[in-house]
């Protein structure tokens, strides 16, 4: 069809977007210039894709001009190359400076005068953290309600929550709400990419543009937000982007090539950094604000598979697949001096996933590993009798020693105790009885504190600042809940609520709030909260089809050590001024009840009045129609008949031969 | 909520077991005396409120019966069923005193004030539109309705008699409300307070208001002349039925789940609660578990010194209420 016959003439543009231009590169002569091109290609385009066509123009004498034009078999590939090698250094004095050759032509009419830019208008944003400055310190949190269409914002008052003025919206976000690391800034979906909200009236603080975003992560500074969206096109086709949250600003933008889990790019604890694998390949390691390549170049690892950021130092950890004549490896690596400060070997390996204590004092590596491996028909390798192990880096101590500890049932749910030195874990499959299994990094050993049997449990929650956890049985496990005091290891309740989809902990480990997420279930959605020791408090039931709860983060304490030290010292005396406010606060409260309830009556009174002189007035008419007063139950007593029922209690059979034989 | 812990006593009901499928209604005569079973099994039963003891049950119907009243001097009752037909009973010895065929199934029944009418509606089924028929007792009608009034769209779940029974009081399956003049065909007054099916609607002791169930998870109270909406109470799930306390303000809701989430709530046992809620303040204060089902009808009794729910488990329970409730306040 002729249609198609003219999608087929070559377009232009198509020629262009699959070129660079590759400039930076020494000027060599006639003699050398083979080899040059050689190396070029070799190091840096081949990996990339097919190079169509290579020409490194030269002079009159034959020595190169110092770049180098190439076209790629696809725009993806050139994009790809453009990413990786840009910045790349080719000896001491040489660093390549890769540009798109469609960009060519815009810069080439650059403007030659520089125009200075336009300064942007200051816009107050007010304070952005005024919800810490609440009187009682009371959290806010989020609620997505009425099928999603409608979210609030409240206060967290502990039995009677109250919505934060102007925070109830009527389709504020489009899939779901997330706040930020700090709880600086709530950020909502919308097909046009993400909105920022904050301040005490929830202001719109930024958005940034990414079409169909689906899904998004903060830095843990909250300087920077990446977002992914699925819908890429030919004009656009980078999935990832990062933005500068309070500029607004695209700082970069990448390609995703292989299925991933999100986040593809992990972040380090101040935001300094930020890092990807490309599996099997290396690892790339990015920096800010410049966000490009630290040191200008990927980290080469032969099948490296993961990687993982510690919570508090600038350390990352990854492991490298088991090949035939390696075996598999965990490696800690400090950056940016890329000093490896620990190695462990592990012999035997299937798979591995690493688990970071909150406070960066312990790394947790969860080894699959096997007793027999066997190749299948396309030499994908099979795995029998897997056993797992625990390989414990103390990071805190001079040289990281690692310890081990094995497990021969399924493992699953590995939790760290925030601010604490246990671990726990469900073992186990669910046919034959789970247990949850407590253990305790102690100085020289690592001890098995406590088994718990029996329990149908999926999820392990442990409360933000430690010692208390909640092990819940959470969507098809029937809400389950069990609120465990660990520093005795005892129970301290027992409670339900049926059909929970999540559980989540306050900011400050004193509430524990257990949904039913009208996402999963479409009856009963109600949001339970409850105290840290598993006392009901109170239930969020009067809004309509509960999507979501979030608690609002708060940003780490500004207190030293301590400072906490000496509060914990003086509790008693805080503890008195605290109850007294307490006192205060419930009597005005019900105070403030008791008015409303007073005055619900008195309007209810009016009401019921107005009808009760209908109904006497038509007293007449009701006497008529059934020939006696019926108005009360006992109007026409005089009627009455009475009427003495008898009902047998106890029926009892008694032989008359078995009687006492009377004297005659 | 310390509330909640002081009215789960131990209320031991009775349970009146007389049907093999799921209780459609519940209802007391005015001397509270006499308990009124219907469910989708063809035979209602007439039991003693005093000890849950059977008096009897009503045989002639063939199919569901979906509704029943008893006429204010308990001497006649009268039920509607889905095998296109109401029938007028005589209390005392059951006998099938009157009959009339319908075209389609009999979805509510009344008696009026005076107790010489009755009024049914009917289901739109099978290219009948819903009706509403209008009947004189006193003579055998040989199947002919005094009068009767076709409602052309949403079609009538749950209807009563209005205050001196001037007129009907109906609910509807979008949520609407209307005051229907059936003598003088018209619509006097709609009113749109629910936004799903009106499952059930009862009358307060004195006729001047009344309490709608709804299938949008609340219950509502409303007065009979203007329809004026004056509190509304929410649960989490659909309403299936709801009664006003005669005696203490309180309002009773009982009620299921949709059908098509039977399944994935699961059989959970004796979850099914009865609610109470403060008929002024609008909280729920109290819950009375019990039933394997959803909760169908509810009802409390003329001197409100108990209650009666009838669910989808086929099970009657009628409860009596402790000491502790007459006594109880809201502080």
């Amino acid at each position: 069809l002729l249609g198609d016959i003219l999608a087929e003439k070559p377009q232009e543009k198509k020629a262009i977007n699959n070129a660079l231009v590759l400039s930076g590169l020494p000027i060599v002569d006639s003699a050398r210039i083979e080899r040059l091109q050689v190396f070029i290609r070799d190091k840096f385009l081949d990996k990339h894709g097919e190079v169509v066509k290579f020409s490194m123009p030269t002079d009159e004498n034959g020595n190169s001009l110092g770049f180098a034009l190439c076209c790629f078999q696809t725009d993806q590939q050139a994009l790809d190359a453009l990413t990786d090698i840009q910045g790349a250094s080719l000896d001491k004095m040489h660093t390549l400076n890769v540009f798109k050759f469609s960009d060519f032509n815009r810069l080439a009419d650059a403007d030659d005068e520089w125009k200075p830019p336009e300064k942007a208008p200051f816009v107050d944003r007010g304070d952005l953290r005024s919800w810490l400055r609440e009187d009682r310190c009371h959290d806010q949190f989020g609620v997505l309600h009425t099928a999603g269409s409608v979210a609030t914002i409240y206060w967290h008052w502990p039995g009677d929550p109250q919505p934060v003025d102007s925070a109830t919206r009527n389709n504020w976000t489009e899939s779901r709400l997330h706040w930020s690391p700090l709880g600086t800034y709530l950020a909502t979906y919308h097909t046009k990419g993400i909105a920022l909200w904050g301040g005490e009236k929830f202001e719109q603080i930024n958005r940034f543009q990414h079409k169909n975003v689906q899904i998004i992560d903060f830095s843990p500074c909250e300087r920077y937000l990446v977002t992914f969206s699925p819908s890429v096109t030919k004009e656009d086709p980078h999935a990832i982007k990062m933005f500068e949250v309070d500029t607004g600003k695209m700082k970069r933008s990448f390609l995703h090539e292989q299925a991933a889990k999100w986040p593809v790019f992990k972040w380090s604890h101040k935001g300094e950094f930020f890092a990807r694998v490309q599996t099997g390949k290396a690892l790339q390691v990015f920096e800010t604000p410049s966000f490009s390549l630290l040191d200008k170049k990927s980290i080469s690892v032969q099948d490296v598979q993961d990687l993982s950021w510690s919570p508090t130092d600038n350390i990352l950890a990854y492991w490298i697949a088991e090949t035939d004549n390696q075996p598999a490896r965990v490696i800690l690596m400090t950056m940016p001096e890329k000093r490896e400060v620990a190695t462990k070997m592990l012999f035997n390996v299937a798979d591995c996933r690493m688990h970071w204590h909150p406070q960066g004092n312990y790394l947790c590596v969860r080894v699959n590993r096997y007793t027999k491996k066997k190749l299948d028909a396309d030499n994908t390798p099979k795995y029998i009798n897997i056993y797992t192990n625990f390989e414990v880096f103390r990071m805190r101590e001079k040289n990281i020693p690692v310890e081990k500890i094995e497990v021969t049932d399924a493992v699953s749910c590995f939790t760290w105790e925030p601010h604490g030195s246990k671990f726990a874990m469900v073992q186990g499959i669910a046919s034959k009885g789970l247990s949850v299994v407590f253990y305790q990094v102690n100085a020289h050993d690592i001890e098995k504190v406590k088994v718990l049997e029996k329990r149908n449990v999926n999820t392990i929650s442990w409360s933000p600042i430690g010692q208390h956890v909640v092990l819940a049985g959470l969507r098809s496990a029937n809400g389950g809940l069990e609120f465990i005091d660990t520093s005795d290891m005892k129970t301290t309740a027992n409670q339900e609520h049926f059909g929970a989809t999540d559980i989540e902990w306050d900011p400050t480990g004193r509430y524990v709030v257990t949904t039913v997420s009208f996402w999963h279930v479409k009856v009963d959605n109600a949001s339970h909260v409850y105290s840290s020791h598993g006392t009901l408090l109170y239930k969020l039931n009067k809004l309509e089809r509960i999507c979501q709860f979030a608690w609002r983060p708060r940003p780490p304490t500004l207190l030293s050590d301590e400072q906490i030290k000496n509060i914990k010292k003086n509790m008693k005396t805080y503890s008195r001024r605290f109850e007294k406010e307490d006192l205060q606060s419930s009597t005005r409260a019900s105070k403030e009840l008791l008015e409303k309830r007073a005055r619900l009556n008195t309007e209810y009174e009016k009401w019921r009045a107005k009808l009760l002189e209908k109904f006497r007035g038509e007293k007449q008419k009701r006497l008529e129609l059934r020939g006696v007063d019926t108005d009360e139950l006992d109007s026409n007593a005089q009627d009455f008949v009475e009427e003495t029922l008898e009902f047998p209690i106890k029926v009892e059979r008694i032989r008359i031969d078995k009687l006492p034989q009377v004297a005659e | 909520f310390s509330q909640l812990s002081q009215l789960n006593q131990i209320m031991k009901p009775i349970c009146l077991l007389g049907h093999m499928r799921s209780i459609t209604q519940v209802r007391f005569n005015r001397d509270g005396d006499l308990i009124f079973t219907c469910a989708k099994d063809p035979h209602p039963s007439i039991w003693f409120a005093l000890n849950g003891e059977r008096l009897g049950s009503l045989v002639g119907h063939n199919g569901a019966v979906w509704c029943v009243d008893c006429r204010w001097d308990s001497e006649k009752v009268l039920t509607g069923s889905a095998d296109n037909s109401a029938k007028l009973w005589d209390t005392e010895t059951g006998k099938c005193v009157l009959s009339v065929d319908t075209n389609s199934a009999v979805r509510s029944c009344g008696f009026d004030f005076a107790g010489t009418s009755a009024m049914l509606t009917t289901d739109k089924t099978m290219g009948y539109k819903c009706t509403i028929l209008l009947y004189d007792i006193r003579q055998d009608p040989a199947g002919q309705p005094a009068c009767q009034m076709l409602v052309p769209e949403s079609k009538i779940t749950s209807a009563v008699w209005g205050p001196l029974s001037r007129f009907l009081i109906t609910g509807h399956e979008n949520g609407d409300l209307c005051q229907m003049d059936v003598r003088a065909q018209k619509v006097i007054r709609t009113e749109k307070h629910h936004k799903g099916a009106i499952n059930d609607i009862r009358m307060y002791k004195d006729g001047t208001m009344f309490v709608t169930a709804s299938k949008d998870h609340t219950a509502r109270l409303i007065d009979s002349y203007e329809l004026q909406l004056f509190k509304t109470y929410k649960t989490e799930r659909p309403v299936n039925s709801a009664d006003i306390s005669p005696l203490r303000p309180h309002v009773l809701l009982g009620g299921g789940q949709e059908a098509q989430d039977v399944t994935t709530s699961g059989a959970h046992v004796g979850k099914f609660d009865a609610k109470f809620f403060h008929t002024v303040y609008e909280e729920e204060f109290a819950r009375v578990k019990g039933h394997f089902g959803p909760i169908n009808s509810v009802g409390f009794t003329p001197d409100g010194r108990g209650f009666v729910t009838g669910g989808e488990d086929g099970f009657v329970r009628l409860h009596s209420f402790d000491n502790d409730y007459f006594d109880f306040e809201f502080e």
